[in-house]
């Protein structure tokens, strides 16, 4: 027969249990990636435009009222930031890119996988994403563009933590009537 | 302050409330007050802050008197004071009581709504903004990604798979698994 203690012992240990369930079912988002070091290498000056989102924005813009063709993506997601640094400078765009290649080491050293890597004439694209350990779910995406051969050269940075899916966000991107990287005017 | 000095005071400060209420003062009033006011520096104060409560007070727009409030809380009132046959002290209080509601019910709940009416507006421009934020994040992060898929397409359409992976370490389902390095042939 069970005794009280047995029993006790056993609710306490189930107890203990509870949060690592939740743990489990709900891993965390990947930190948000800090772009000040970018902003510091080409000055608050160069600028063009900056973006943070934080989460309790984006529930909104998911939940009812928001924008249903950008709702269903950003509904997993907690945090948005980006920034486009101008790149007109010549010296201005080495200490960009350095300022790139170094994020990009510590993103690594962090636990973070080179998705895409893309070196064309005049621009490089980087896509680095943070995946959860078990489910191998996509948890944090940085993208970084070097773009000189714009009118416009530019360095853009992107960071969205949370769930990702990375072949919606492809299609939803596509849908957005928003203009092409190259094509956008920013100023 | 002597007492004579002081009494001087309090009849000129009698005498400044009765201007300020816009009453036309008797000429040896008007000297006697002026006279008192260029001399007693804590009366000057007075007098100034007086004056800029009254064009404080003068500001805030005045409801309009709709009638019909009007008639039922003086019916309301005029039943209560009628069926309560109480002291002239209370049903004075009443009529001040009521006066008072009126005043708070006329001039605080505009000001409540025109309040939420604002917090509203406020929040739907918010909320704009951030939809537009996160279409252009969104639409980087897709253009990046749409980019570093053509250029491993037509990677491997001119210079096979091998050449592609060694430039683009790129997976498009089950991102960042088992992925070959830069350099690795992959193929």
């Amino acid at each position: 027969m069970l005794d009280i203690r047995r029993a006790s012992r056993i609710f306490v240990f189930g107890l203990l249990l509870v949060p690592a369930g939740w743990a489990q079912t709900k891993p965390a988002a990947a930190e948000l990636v800090d772009a000040t070091r970018l902003v510091e290498a080409v000055g608050e000056e160069n600028v063009r435009l900056r973006i943070t989102i934080p989460k309790a924005i984006l529930a909104a813009l998911s939940g009812a009222g928001g924008d249903p063709e950008i709702g269903s993506v950003v509904s997993g997601l907690e945090s948005m930031n980006a920034v486009i640094l101008d790149l007109s400078n010549a010296e201005r765009a080495a200490r960009a890119r350095k300022a790139a290649r170094d994020l990009e080491a510590d993103l690594r050293g962090k636990g973070w996988e080179e998705l895409a890597y893309v070196q064309e004439e005049g621009a490089t694209v980087r896509v680095l994403v943070r995946t959860d350990g078990e489910s191998k779910q996509i948890r944090g995406l940085v993208v970084l563009v070097i773009d000189t051969t714009d009118d416009e050269p530019a360095l853009v940075f992107a960071n969205v933590t949370g769930t990702i899916d990375l072949a919606k966000l492809q299609q939803i991107g596509q849908g957005l009537n928003v203009p092409g990287l190259s094509d956008l005017n920013l100023k | 302050m002597s007492s004579i000095e002081r009494l001087e005071c309090v009849r000129a400060r009698r005498l400044a409330h009765a201007r300020l209420d816009g009453d036309v003062l008797a000429p040896e009033d008007a000297a006697l007050l002026d006279t008192h006011l260029a001399g007693c520096e804590p009366c000057r104060v007075l007098g100034v802050e007086l004056a800029e409560i009254q064009r404080e007070l003068r500001g805030i727009p005045v409801p309009g008197l709709d009638a019909a409030v009007l008639e039922r809380v003086w019916g309301s009132t005029s039943r209560a004071g009628t069926a309560a046959r109480g002291s002239v002290a209370r049903r004075s209080w009443r009529v001040a009581a009521a006066a008072a509601g009126l005043t708070l019910a006329l001039v605080g709940l505009p000001w409540i709504i025109g309040e939420r009416r604002e917090r509203e507006a406020v929040r739907d421009a918010e909320m704009r903004r951030a939809t537009v934020e996160a279409r252009l994040v969104l639409a980087v992060a897709g253009s990046a990604l749409r980019r570093a898929e053509r250029a491993v397409t037509e990677d491997v359409l001119v210079r096979g798979i091998g050449a592609a992976l060694d430039r683009t370490p790129i997976r498009w389902s089950g991102a960042a698994r088992s992925r070959p390095t830069r350099g690795d042939n992959g193929a």
